[in-house]
């Protein structure tokens, strides 16, 4: 390690495509004492004639102050450029001719055309975030305005934009070679590709907007107690106020899309563009399948009104009974306490009896009706409403069951002598008198022995408890990724990786570079090019990870809550067992 | 353009400079620890054993009912042996572009192709310091190299270089101090050491 590795030299963005000699323009960015140029495109020599070339500084002037590009830096003639290619088979690097630098090192980079929508992106950005936060400079800052003398958001931001300045310069050198006046053709280069059909759209979507908007409003905020509004409860209500607010959104992000044909900025147009058409496929998919889905419902109302009777009856209302009656004669060879076991089971028969009444007299007459209803409006509801019997049963059990164990514990307590500290939360060595003794000792005997009966009971309508609660977790989790689903991101990362962008990373190409004689008698060949390997900075496409950066978040509040050894342990401890609270 | 191999006791490093890079390239293999000099590789080339793979498959095909859980879980097997043969690391590089950044790659496939690449580049804009740290690996105690990262949050993020080899200390020492000027220059931030003479 001899000597120092470090040997600054100007570093040269080269656009890969750009393969001819002439004038070289771009932007010159000198950070500290080293120069980083950019250049955007080639004037050939043979288009300009004296006099233009003294009108090329004036014409660069000119273009830049007819985009909004200024904060870009200043647009201006870098130098000259030479391509010796001849007959060279492959990559060939330019020779330049700089007037800043005379070492320089070629950076090869993709020039696309402004239709594409591809672009460099320094750094990634959440896909979900509404675009229109997004402003230039509100992507990656160096600290405290540290400028580095290779890449950065300043130079992406200029490659970005490198194919439509070309594309400018080179039409307003025809147009004043020709001697026609032509307006700037920014305008076509930069026009948005669904023109007409966003249009159309958008007439749709307004007139919907405003005659929907205002109901809906009223109707998802009824105060349905003191705390809750209705959008609270019911699922297809809160659905409705979604897509309300998804499509207010898709008309403000459809008037700011109209509103791009002035600008240049490809990134910003780009992500607003793929966010919107998330959004639509979105609706679009959420429409067609609630249509189908409630035309299902409503073509079959009479038979499925029938199957769901025949099940409902089947397993909600006799297979509770039978289990119930189990339970009361000796389950599994298990002696429990006669009289409470007589009470409870008697009890829980009664409860599931008149539930099971309330639903054959009033509501299964009516099922097909209502089957016909939630066609049209598509709710979840039905799951509480038919389970509502297990609710109560539970409840009761619960009670029980908890009061037992936490009796049970306080006298196992007083049983060795000791107490429970509230103050301090700990357990205490205590002095009981001989009365507490065997009054405590008593009763200890009696809850232990009425213990079994209470765990039977408990253990059924818990498991059944368990079950309503994890088939409701999973019709929500159902709802919560086709609300969210990036499709649309998806197929573009299979598609076109090069319109998602996730940082940028560099490749390396065998290039053949011109060298002068003098070089290459030292280097002691004859031919007048040597190999090098020469850095291409290319697009990294975004993770999956960052796509379904939302899911990942949901999952782990679902997976926190729903965790296998929490709800054990909340079963084992007589908790009330809850649904994830929806809005916290 | 030549490949060094600076370092006597692990050959598996090695140094390529040139005029718009260098490269830090370390391979997925060793020598032998015990001194003996024998090469103890971590990814194996096709051998002969993989050929006894598809006579197996061959034979206990038609064997099982068509479309039972059987073929499944066969075939799942098959799939799973070959990615796993295929995606063995082969080697990973540091590439340090002397005015942009820092880049971190591996390369995994069938050694000697490449199938994968993995690529994560520092730009200096974001680059912040430039670590030797210890870290607890299973029952293990291994020296890492990381470069500190600052994101636009001032959230301080870590990228670990040579993730999968892990190599030994010189080699993470000399990348140390041939990277350490690169960084010093261009993070003003950071203190510059003296550059010493190895001894």
């Amino acid at each position: 390690m001899s000597a120092s590795l470090y040997n600054p030299s100007a570093s040269v963005f080269w656009p890969l495509d750009c393969k001819e000699s002439g004038y070289a323009f771009g932007w010159c960015n000198n950070n500290q004492n080293v120069v980083c140029i950019v250049v955007a495109g080639v004037i050939q020599l043979h288009t300009v004639d004296s006099k233009l070339r003294e009108g090329l500084p004036k014409l660069l002037e000119h273009t830049q102050q007819h985009t909004d590009i200024a904060d870009l830096g200043e647009l201006q003639l870098i130098g000259k450029c030479t391509f010796y290619s001849g007959q060279r088979k492959g990559l060939v690097a330019p020779e330049l001719e700089i007037g800043q630098a005379t070492k320089y090192s070629i950076v090869f980079y993709h020039r696309h055309q402004a239709q594409t929508l591809r672009f460099y992106l320094m750094d990634t950005l959440g896909l979900e975030i509404d675009a229109f936060n997004v402003t230039s400079s509100s992507t990656v800052r160096p600290a405290s305005g540290q400028k580095s003398s290779g890449i950065s958001q300043h130079i992406v931001n200029q490659l970005n934009v490198a194919s439509i300045i070309n594309a400018a310069i080179l039409d307003s050198l025809s147009s004043m070679s020709n001697a026609t006046p032509s307006s700037t053709n920014l305008r076509r280069t930069t026009k948005s590709i669904t023109a007409r059909t966003s249009d159309l759209l958008e007439t749709a979507i307004s007139i919907s907007q405003s005659f929907i908007s205002m109901p809906i409003q009223v109707i998802c905020n009824i105060h349905v107690s003191a705390k809750y509004l209705l959008k609270d409860v019911s699922l297809s209500v809160q659905q409705m106020d979604v897509r309300a607010d998804q499509s207010a959104a898709l008309l403000r992000q459809m008037a700011a899309l109209q509103s791009r044909r002035e600008g240049v900025r490809i990134e910003i147009y780009s992500m607003k563009y793929t966010s919107f058409f998330n959004t639509v496929w979105l609706i679009l998919n959420d429409v067609t399948i609630g249509y189908a889905f409630g035309k299902f419902l409503c073509e079959n109302h009479e038979v499925l009104s029938g199957m769901l009777k025949d099940a409902v009856e089947n397993s909600l209302i006799s297979w509770p009974q039978r289990a119930l009656c189990w339970l009361d004669s000796w389950p599994a060879g298990l002696k429990l306490n006669t009289e409470l076991s007589r009470f409870y089971s008697g009890t829980f028969v009664d409860l599931v009896d008149i539930w099971g009444g309330v639903l054959r007299h009033t509501i299964f007459p009516q099922l097909p009706n209502i089957i016909y209803i939630f066609g049209l409006i598509s709710s979840f509801g039905a799951l509480i409403v038919l389970t509502l019997h297990i609710y109560v049963c539970y409840a009761i059990a619960v009670l029980a069951y908890e009061r037992a164990l936490w009796g049970l514990g306080s006298l196992w307590r007083l049983f060795r002598g000791k107490r429970f500290n509230v103050l301090r939360n700990r357990t205490d060595s205590w002095e009981y008198d001989i009365d507490q003794l065997l009054f405590g000792t008593i009763l200890f005997t009696l809850l232990a022995f009425l213990f079994p009966t209470v765990l039977a009971y408990y253990a059924l309508f818990a498991l059944l408890r368990l079950a309503t609660i994890l088939i409701q977790a999973s019709l929500e989790i159902q709802l919560a990724f086709m609300n969210h689903f990036p499709l649309f991101a998806l197929v573009l990362k299979l598609k076109d990786p090069w319109r998602l962008p996730g940082g940028l990373c560099f490749d390396f190409v065998r290039v053949s570079v011109h060298i002068n004689e003098h070089e290459a008698a030292g280097a002691g060949t004859d031919e007048h090019f040597i190999t090098t390997l020469i850095p291409i900075v290319e697009n990294q496409p975004v993770t999956l990870g960052r796509i379904f950066f939302q899911y990942t978040r949901l999952w782990t509040k679902l997976a926190s809550h729903y965790h296998p050894f929490r709800l054990f342990k909340s079963l084992l401890l007589g908790r009330f067992l809850v649904p994830i609270p929806r809005f916290d | 353009m030549q490949r060094l191999r600076p370092l006597q006791t692990n050959p598996e490093f090695s140094i390529l400079h040139t005029d718009s890079f260098h490269e830090y390239r370390v391979e997925n293999w060793h020598l032998a620890r015990d001194g003996s000099g024998t090469v103890v590789r971590h990814a194996s080339a096709w051998s002969w054993k993989y050929s006894l793979f598809p006579l197996m498959l061959s034979v206990s095909w038609p064997k099982v009912f068509a479309g039972s859980l059987a073929r499944v879980l066969i075939s799942l097997a098959a799939i799973f042996f070959v990615w796993t043969r295929c995606t063995q690391v082969i080697h990973e590089t540091i590439i340090v572009l002397p005015e942009h950044g820092i880049q971190l790659e591996t390369h995994k496939g069938l050694p000697p192709l490449t199938f994968f690449t993995n690529k994560r580049f520092v730009p200096y804009t974001i680059l912040r310091d430039l670590v030797i740290n210890e870290g607890i690996k299973r029952w293990d105690v291994r020296y890492y190299l990381v470069v500190l990262k600052e994101g636009t949050t001032g959230r301080v993020a870590l990228e670990v270089c040579f993730p999968n080899i892990l190599p030994h200390f010189p080699i993470l020492l000399q990348v140390y101090q041939d990277l350490r000027e690169f960084v010093s220059r261009q993070v003003p931030s950071t203190p510059s050491l003296p550059h010493t003479q190895p001894p």
